[in-house]
């Protein structure tokens, strides 16, 4: 036996014209037979979806897809940025060529290899001091008079070569 | 069989033609959403743009696990519930009456057919009024079942909910709609 609260589901369904399975539809039609409540709420039901099915529809506005076309146009270029499949595939090449770059510049560096020495000598410039650095009897006494000797040639003092 | 399958697997590979046809299919049903769910906010085209602007972005992530029309839907049920705080508050501070939908067109056009405009202004405004008297659990699923025309298992899908939560909500929806619908129905 349905219950009133238990009817209402299908009463809305039956209202918007939906077919009920057999069962379902049988205990509804008994329950209304003997409700009159029910088949009062049945035909509201009906009225009042009627209606919001009969409701206007909308006259979009001639600037509507002017305005979207431009918004989906923005996203396209900021879609690039925000996706990151876009940002692997693009930066892809790049890392490519960076590790290209890397491993023929360890290569030749390989090929002909200099001591430390040899490169603080080469850059170290006019400054003779610096190189006494590598010496290995150096002391920072003779450091410094190499130095002063480098800066007071007017003293007549030439700096003593190494 | 999703009906929408062909556009949207074309429209997520980046095919905007494909996206714009779907755009068309659906754009007067997200107003109509938009609008039912805000009583006819003037606000209705900008939800339905930000609507089908979210789902350009997001169409790579669909995975049709729902119909296309689903899962729209749930966009804009989303986009409303974000903007319809805004411009309740907005409506509040500015003391801005709802305009109707004709505003942006041209006024000569408008005129040629303004009784016609004029009457579905009124039913549309007054269904719409009535519908935001509605808790918006109840108003949620009379406006995709009545006015969006979902099936009781898409609207299911939809919210999230059993198909008996949606049948229960409806006819209670519809049933504190009957005395604020009556003035209009008879009015026709």
């Amino acid at each position: 036996m349905l219950s009133c609260t238990d009817a209402t589901r299908l009463i809305a369904r039956r209202a918007d014209g939906e077919a009920l399975d057999e069962p379902a539809a049988a205990t509804l039609d008994e329950h209304l037979t003997g409700c009159a409540s029910c088949r009062d709420a049945l035909a509201a039901q009906r009225a009042v979806a009627d209606l919001l099915r009969a409701r206007p529809v909308e006259r979009l506005s001639p600037q509507f897809h002017v305005r979207l076309a431009q918004r989906l146009d923005e996203q396209a270029g900021w879609f690039g940025i925000a996706d990151w499949r876009t940002w692997t595939l693009r930066l892809a090449p790049a890392a490519v060529a960076l590790m290209l770059v890397a491993f023929l510049s360890s290569a030749q560096t390989a090929s002909a290899p200099i001591s430390l020495e040899e490169w603080a000598v080469s850059n170290a410039g006019s400054s003779s001091a610096a190189t006494l650095l590598w010496d290995e009897d150096v002391t920072s006494e003779s450091v410094v008079q190499e130095m002063l000797a480098v800066d007071a040639p007017a003293a007549g003092g030439a700096p003593d070569a190494r | 069989m999703d009906a929408d399958r062909g556009l949207v697997e074309a429209a997520a590979a980046g095919d905007r033609d494909a996206f714009d046809e779907l755009v068309r299919r659906y754009q007067g049903v997200i107003v109509g959403l938009a609008r039912s769910m805000t009583a006819g906010s003037v606000d209705a085209e900008d939800i339905a743009q930000e609507v089908f602007v979210r789902a350009w972005r997001s169409l790579r992530g669909f995975r049709g696990d729902s119909t296309f029309r689903t899962w729209l839907h749930q966009i804009a049920l989303n986009v409303v519930r974000s903007h319809y705080g805004r411009l309740s508050r907005l409506r509040r501070m500015i003391q801005a009456p709802p305009e109707d939908q004709g505003a942006d067109s041209d006024p000569i056009e408008m005129a040629a057919d303004r009784l016609d405009l004029e009457e579905n202004v009124v039913l549309r405004d007054g269904i719409d009024r009535a519908l935001a008297t509605l808790p918006e659990d109840l108003r949620t699923a009379v406006v995709l079942r009545d006015v969006q025309g979902l099936d009781y298992r898409e609207i299911a899908d939809t919210l999230g909910i059993p198909i008996g939560t949606v049948e229960s909500r409806i006819f209670r929806g519809r049933q504190r709609l009957r005395p604020l619908l009556e003035p209009l129905r008879d009015g026709r």
